[in-house]
C-alpha cells in the first residue's frame, strides 16, 4: 500500500506528452515572441553593423585630426610672406644640389635672371653697412621701385653642409650672396654672429621703413643640421638674438607625424625620436611665436636633416 | 549543439536554437500542461503560454541550477496563473487546520500514466491546482496558499479531499477492472 499522493507522483512526475505539431507555429507566431526576437535581432545586428561603425568612425576622425595638423593649415597670405633665410654661404656643389627640393629648383631656374639683375647693388649696399640699418632700408627703398613686384615662392637654398673650414675656403674665393639672395630680401649681416648666418627682413615689412620695423625680431632658421654630435650643427633649432616670446616649435617626419616639440626657444631637436636617430631627409618645421609687438606669427618649411 | 550553447542561442533570439529548444522540452512541457489542465485544449493554452515565457524570458536565466528545473518552474507559474485567469469558480471550503490523514492506495494497481491523468483532469480544478502542486511537484501548503490565493486551510483542505476523490475513483475503477 501506498499513500495515494505519492503513487501519483511517481507515475505522473515524470509524464510527457507529444504536443501536436501545430503549436510551434502557434508559439512561434505569439507576439511577445515575435517582439523579442524582433529587439534581439535588433541588437545582433547593431552589433555587428555598430563595431565596424564605430572603427570606421574613429579612423575618420584619426584621419581628421591628423590631416588637420597646423602644417596643412598655415593660411595661404601667410605662406607668400618671404622670410627667406639666406646663408651667407655660396651654393655648393654636388652636396646641395642633391637636396634642393625639385619645386624651387624649377622656380629658382626661371626667376635667376631677376635675381641676377638686381641684387648684386642690394647686397653690396648692405655688406658695408652691417651696423646701418636706416641706410640700408634706404637703399632697399630707392631700390624697390626697380625691383620686380613679383612673389618669390622659391625656398631657400639649403644650406652649406661642409666643414667649416672649407667654407672659409670658399668664402676667400666667391662672393657671398651672389647666388641665393631673392628679388625682395633684405641681405643684413648679423655683426656679432657667426660670418655664415645672415638674417633677411620681409620685404614688405622693411619697404615701410618704420622705427617699429627695428624691433622686428631677427631669426634664423637653419636648412639643415648634422647630429653628428661634432658639437657643430647638432640640432635643429631656432636661432635669434634674443628670446622669442611664445615659441612653439614643432617638427614632422615627412609622412607628417609630429615627431618633435618644444616650447622653449634656445632648445633644439637633435635628430632623434623616442631614441631613435630619425634617417636622413627632409623634415617640416612650423613655428609659432609672437613678434616683439606682441603679433602672433607662423613660420613653416623644410630643413634637411644630414648623416 | 549542447543545451548551454542553445539557451544562449534562444537568449540571442535566434529561432533555429528556438526550434531546438521546443523540441527537447515540448513532450515534458506538454506533460505538465496535461496534469494542471482539465482537457487536451486548455492544456495547450498552457503549452503556449510556457513556451512563449520561456522564450522571452530566457535572457534572465543565469546557468544557476538546472534548465529543465527552470523550465518546469515556468510551467507550474504558468498553469497557476492559467488557473486563476480561467477558472473563475471559487470553492468554499472549511478551512483544515489538523495534518491531514494519509490515503492509502495499492502501487500494484494496474492502471497507466494515463489513466492516472485522466482521473487528476477529472477533479474540480481547485483540487486538481492543489493536489497537482502539492503531491507532485512537492510545493508546501504556505506557498500554494500564497500562488493560488487561498487560505493555507483551504490548500490543505481541498488537497485532503482531492485525495479522497481519487481514491474513490481508484476504487471503482478497480473494480471494473476487476470485473
Amino acid at each position: 500500500m501506498k499513500e495515494i499522493g505519492e503513487y501519483f507522483k511517481d507515475k505522473l512526475e515524470g509524464l510527457e506528452s507529444q504536443p501536436a505539431d501545430l503549436l510551434w507555429d502557434k508559439v512561434r507566431k505569439d507576439p511577445a515572441m515575435r517582439r523579442f526576437n524582433r529587439i534581439q535581432r535588433f541588437k545582433r545586428w547593431s552589433l555587428y553593423v555598430g563595431v565596424p561603425a564605430v572603427v570606421v568612425l574613429v579612423t575618420a576622425i584619426t584621419w581628421y585630426y591628423r590631416s588637420s595638423d597646423p602644417v596643412d593649415q598655415i593660411p595661404v597670405t601667410e605662406k607668400q610672406e618671404t622670410h627667406q633665410v639666406l646663408i651667407s654661404e655660396p651654393l655648393n656643389s654636388d652636396l646641395t644640389e642633391s637636396v634642393v627640393p625639385i619645386s624651387s629648383a624649377i622656380s629658382q631656374s626661371q626667376e635667376q635672371p631677376a635675381v641676377q639683375k638686381t641684387e648684386p647693388q642690394i647686397s653690396s649696399q648692405t655688406v658695408k653697412t652691417p651696423h646701418n640699418q636706416e641706410v640700408v632700408y634706404s637703399e632697399v627703398d630707392k631700390k624697390r621701385g626697380e625691383i620686380t613686384n613679383e612673389k618669390s615662392d622659391i625656398l631657400p637654398l639649403p644650406h652649406n653642409y661642409k666643414s667649416q673650414k672649407e667654407k672659409r675656403e670658399k668664402q676667400q674665393n666667391i662672393e657671398p650672396q651672389k647666388e641665393i639672395a631673392q628679388p625682395q630680401s633684405t641681405l643684413v649681416t648679423h655683426p656679432t654672429s657667426d660670418p655664415e648666418v645672415t638674417f633677411v627682413e620681409d620685404a614688405t615689412s622693411l619697404a615701410h621703413t618704420d622705427p617699429e620695423v627695428e624691433d622686428e625680431l631677427k631669426i634664423f632658421i637653419p636648412r639643415g643640421f648634422t647630429p653628428n654630435y661634432d658639437g657643430e650643427n647638432d640640432f635643429f633649432r631656432v636661432y635669434s638674438e634674443q628670446e622669442i616670446p611664445h615659441f612653439e616649435l614643432y617638427i614632422y617626419d615627412r609622412s607628417g607625424s609630429l615627431i618633435y616639440s618644444s616650447k622653449e626657444w634656445s632648445e633644439g631637436w637633435d635628430g632623434t625620436c623616442q631614441g631613435r636617430e630619425m634617417p636622413m631627409g627632409v623634415y617640416v618645421y612650423y613655428l609659432k611665436y609672437n613678434t616683439l609687438q606682441g603679433d602672433p606669427k607662423v613660420k613653416k618649411g623644410t630643413f634637411n636633416l644630414i648623416r | 549543439m549542447t543545451e548551454e550553447e542553445i539557451v544562449k542561442g534562444c537568449q540571442a533570439g535566434k529561432e533555429r536554437c528556438q526550434k531546438m529548444l521546443y523540441d527537447r522540452f515540448s513532450s515534458l512541457v506538454m506533460g505538465i500542461s496535461m496534469r494542471y489542465a482539465k482537457n487536451r485544449d486548455d492544456a495547450q493554452d498552457i503549452f503556449q503560454d510556457v513556451f512563449v515565457r520561456v522564450f522571452v524570458s530566457i535572457k534572465h536565466f543565469k546557468f544557476l541550477g538546472s534548465f529543465e528545473g527552470w523550465v518546469r518552474k515556468i510551467a507550474v507559474n504558468s498553469a497557476v496563473s492559467w488557473y486563476r485567469q480561467e477558472v473563475k469558480e471559487k470553492t468554499v471550503d472549511i478551512d483544515m487546520e489538523a495534518d491531514i490523514p494519509d490515503v492509502m492506495v495499492d502501487e500494484e494497481l494496474p492502471f497507466t500514466e494515463g489513466d492516472l491523468l485522466g482521473l487528476i483532469q477529472e477533479l474540480p480544478s481547485g483540487y486538481r491546482m492543489v493536489f497537482n502542486l502539492f503531491a507532485i511537484e512537492g510545493y508546501k501548503h504556505e506557498e500554494i496558499a500564497e500562488m493560488l490565493g487561498c487560505s493555507v486551510g483551504t490548500s490543505r483542505s481541498q488537497y485532503f479531499k482531492a485525495k479522497k476523490s481519487l481514491k474513490k475513483r481508484i476504487v471503482e475503477k478497480y473494480k471494473q477492472v476487476e470485473i
